[in-house]
């Protein structure tokens, strides 16, 4: 149907049927892809998810298993190498690379719930303090504030000192650590869309509180959300990698990164590649979200998109 | 000022309230009877379990146990470490230097290298160096620094042989603390310039390892915060007046410019303070970080419950002190906080 605006003299717009409106999603990718650091993010995380589900099939060895004659076997590429050990085995023989493969598995295990806990957590009660305001937001907010004045790794500590060092506690511990930060963002997105018009117009229909937190207002903090999680996860498993590597996370013989790493401290000079790799590994995941999750970041913001 | 200095002080009170609560609770959440905890597992006879329990006050009703917590704190009275039978204070100013010398040296370092290199690639923009910057800037902030510590290590002292690996100085020196600051009271005692020179190999990479995410975030901060004045109208008003690209960018953008990197310098704070514990575990440097590792893995638990409260009670004043700092730099945003 097209309709002609015209004056005295000649047409002058011409208002045909306005384009559809854009998929929501269609418009995301387009501004997503043109992101190169953000699809490079995007691919490096596919990569290592794949490694990570598909790893039973594809790890060459068993990761627990003990090569007894082949113990600190440097990669293929050096001359001592073998074609059998593509990436070496470590001090009691184990093959690094099928190590490495099951190390993805645990270490995006890791970054899933501890997004899944706090990004959960922090959702609520940020809806909770942002929604209700008075004093439930101030002791709340008091409360976070303790949390962010001991600095992410020793508040970890803490709760691991109480727990004892698990590969369970450290997720738990650093699910704690990244709580604070959800529920800020929760709360200010709260308190920004909780006087618009649609909230106080679904009010005056009778919504309760428990639908205008979590059907009206929660779907309009999504975008910030989404970034947030996606950062969640590289400090997630950045922060299990740390505990792990402390002493205090996942116990050996679990083939997670940073336990492999502080197993590998002694063997520096003469096995450098056990240093090597699985910190190769975590850098390149932490990389990969922190990627993600800028390119996210610029795509969802239509402040930034230019 | 002073009202600005009241109000933030106040805030810190329920925080600090917090702290105490957290650092008093954790002994006593720690599965298990903390008595039996502190004299070990091999159990103990009924007079002698009776006699630690009241010293350590735990017949007590449990909020006489914290305002008894709380004013043995104030008097700087926080147990003492099952380990080394010292008091934990003592053993924490022990090392405190040690870390606050690291800390300085790797924030100093991410500042004059940081603020620099920013302003290279904003003013350059769009060059190769720019975009070098902006890739290595994002390896560096993702850095795991446990890792990049050992690789460090692993280049320059184990193949190049440049450096110690571990400590904070050689073994050959023997250096009295005046300031406990390694670098300085190498001059302070006789043993000079050999002895200032071992301090410094011994500080070069763990600083470095420190250093690099803070490096990272204000050099990024220092470039886009520069990008952004650098669109301003004063700014092509000052060009216009023919005033030299070294001075319009020096005086008349930076100066503008660097509130957003203040900021960002004081949020490093806490950044450092999580560094430097695995930073000193892994180059053995005998600060505070090292000392906290420890005693969880060995349970000292009076060291863990007056480490976390003395650490929380230095990252909050530091925070306090760089938001005053602040508040002095920009006389706008007093009236905002």
């Amino acid at each position: 149907m097209e309709q002609v605006i015209t004056t005295s003299m000649q047409p002058l717009i011409t208002m045909t049927k306005a384009d559809p409106e854009p998929n929501p999603l269609t418009e995301f990718w387009y501004f997503f892809k043109k992101n190169r650091g953000a699809v490079i993010g995007l691919v490096t995380i596919v990569c290592f998810l794949l490694v990570a589900l598909l790893a039973p099939w594809i790890a060459p060895h068993n990761p627990a298993e003990l090569f007894a004659d082949a113990l600190r076997l440097p990669p293929v590429w050096s001359a001592a190498g073998s074609m059998h050990y593509p990436l070496g085995t470590d001090d009691v023989g184990r093959d690094l690379l099928s190590r490495l493969i099951y190390g993805a598995r645990v270490s995006m295990g890791i970054g899933f719930l501890v997004v899944f806990i706090s990004a959960g957590l922090g959702t609520i009660l940020g809806l909770l303090a942002g929604y209700y305001g008075g004093l439930l937001d101030r002791v709340l907010m008091r409360m976070i504030d303790v949390l962010m004045a001991l600095p992410s790794i020793l508040l970890a500590i803490v709760v691991v000192s109480i727990l004892g060092p698990s590969l369970l506690n450290a997720i738990l511990a650093t699910s704690v650590v990244a709580i604070p930060s959800f529920v800020r963002l929760v709360r200010a997105s709260v308190m920004e869309q909780k006087t618009k018009p649609y909230v106080v117009a679904s009010k005056t229909f009778g919504a309760g509180p428990i639908r205008q937190m979590f059907v009206n207002i929660l779907p309009n903090c999504v975008a910030p959300l989404i970034v947030q999680s996606t950062l969640g996860f590289s400090d997630g498993i950045l922060n299990a990698a740390a505990l792990g590597f402390l002493g205090l996370g996942a116990q050996p013989p679990t083939a997670e990164w940073g336990t492999m790493l502080s197993d590998a401290r002694s063997f520096i000079e003469s096995a450098p590649w056990m240093v090597t790799l699985p910190g190769l590994c975590i850098l390149m995941v932490v990389l990969g979200f922190n990627l993600l999750g800028d390119g996210l970041r610029d795509a969802l913001d239509p402040r930034l998109r230019k | 000022m002073i009202r600005y200095l009241l109000r933030r002080l106040s805030v810190l009170v329920p925080t600090m309230i917090g702290v105490t609560i957290v650092s008093f609770s954790l002994i006593r959440m720690v599965p298990g009877d903390p008595v039996l905890l502190l004299l070990g597992e091999r159990g103990a006879q009924p007079e002698v379990y009776r006699t630690v329990q009241s010293s350590l006050g735990l017949d007590q009703p449990i909020l006489q146990q914290y305002w008894v917590f709380v004013r043995d704190a104030l008097h700087g009275n926080l147990g003492e470490s099952i380990q080394s039978r010292r008091p934990v204070w003592q053993e924490f100013k022990d090392r405190f230097p040690a870390t606050v010398e690291l800390g300085m040296a790797a924030m100093l370092m991410a500042i004059f290298l940081g603020i620099p290199i920013g302003i290279i690639a904003a003013v350059k923009r769009n060059s190769v160096f720019d975009y070098s910057f902006i890739t290595l800037s994002l390896v560096g902030y993702s850095m795991p620094i446990f890792w990049w510590g050992l690789i460090l290590i692993l280049f320059f002292s184990v193949l190049l042989g440049w450096t110690p690996v571990a400590g904070r100085i050689g073994v050959e020196f023997d250096i009295v603390p005046r300031t406990g600051l390694l670098l300085i009271d190498t001059f302070l005692s006789g043993e000079g310039w050999p002895a200032f020179k071992s301090a410094v190999s011994h500080i070069i990479l763990p600083a470095i390892a420190l250093g690099t995410i803070p490096l990272a975030v204000i050099s990024r901060m220092t470039r886009s915060s520069l990008l952004e004045v650098l669109g301003e109208d004063y700014i092509r008003t000052a060009q216009a007046k023919g005033l030299t690209r070294a001075r319009v960018i020096g005086v008349h953008a930076l100066r503008n410019a660097m509130v957003p990197i203040l900021t960002v310098i004081g949020l490093m704070f806490g950044t450092i303070v999580t560094g430097a514990i695995l930073t000193e575990t892994i180059f053995s440097w005998p600060g505070i970080g090292k000392w906290i590792v420890n005693s969880v893995t060995s349970r000292d638990y009076p060291v863990i419950q007056g480490g976390i409260l003395l650490i929380a009670v230095a990252v909050v004043s530091i925070n306090l002190l760089v938001d005053l700092l602040y508040a002095v730099a920009n006389p706008r945003l007093r009236d905002l906080m």
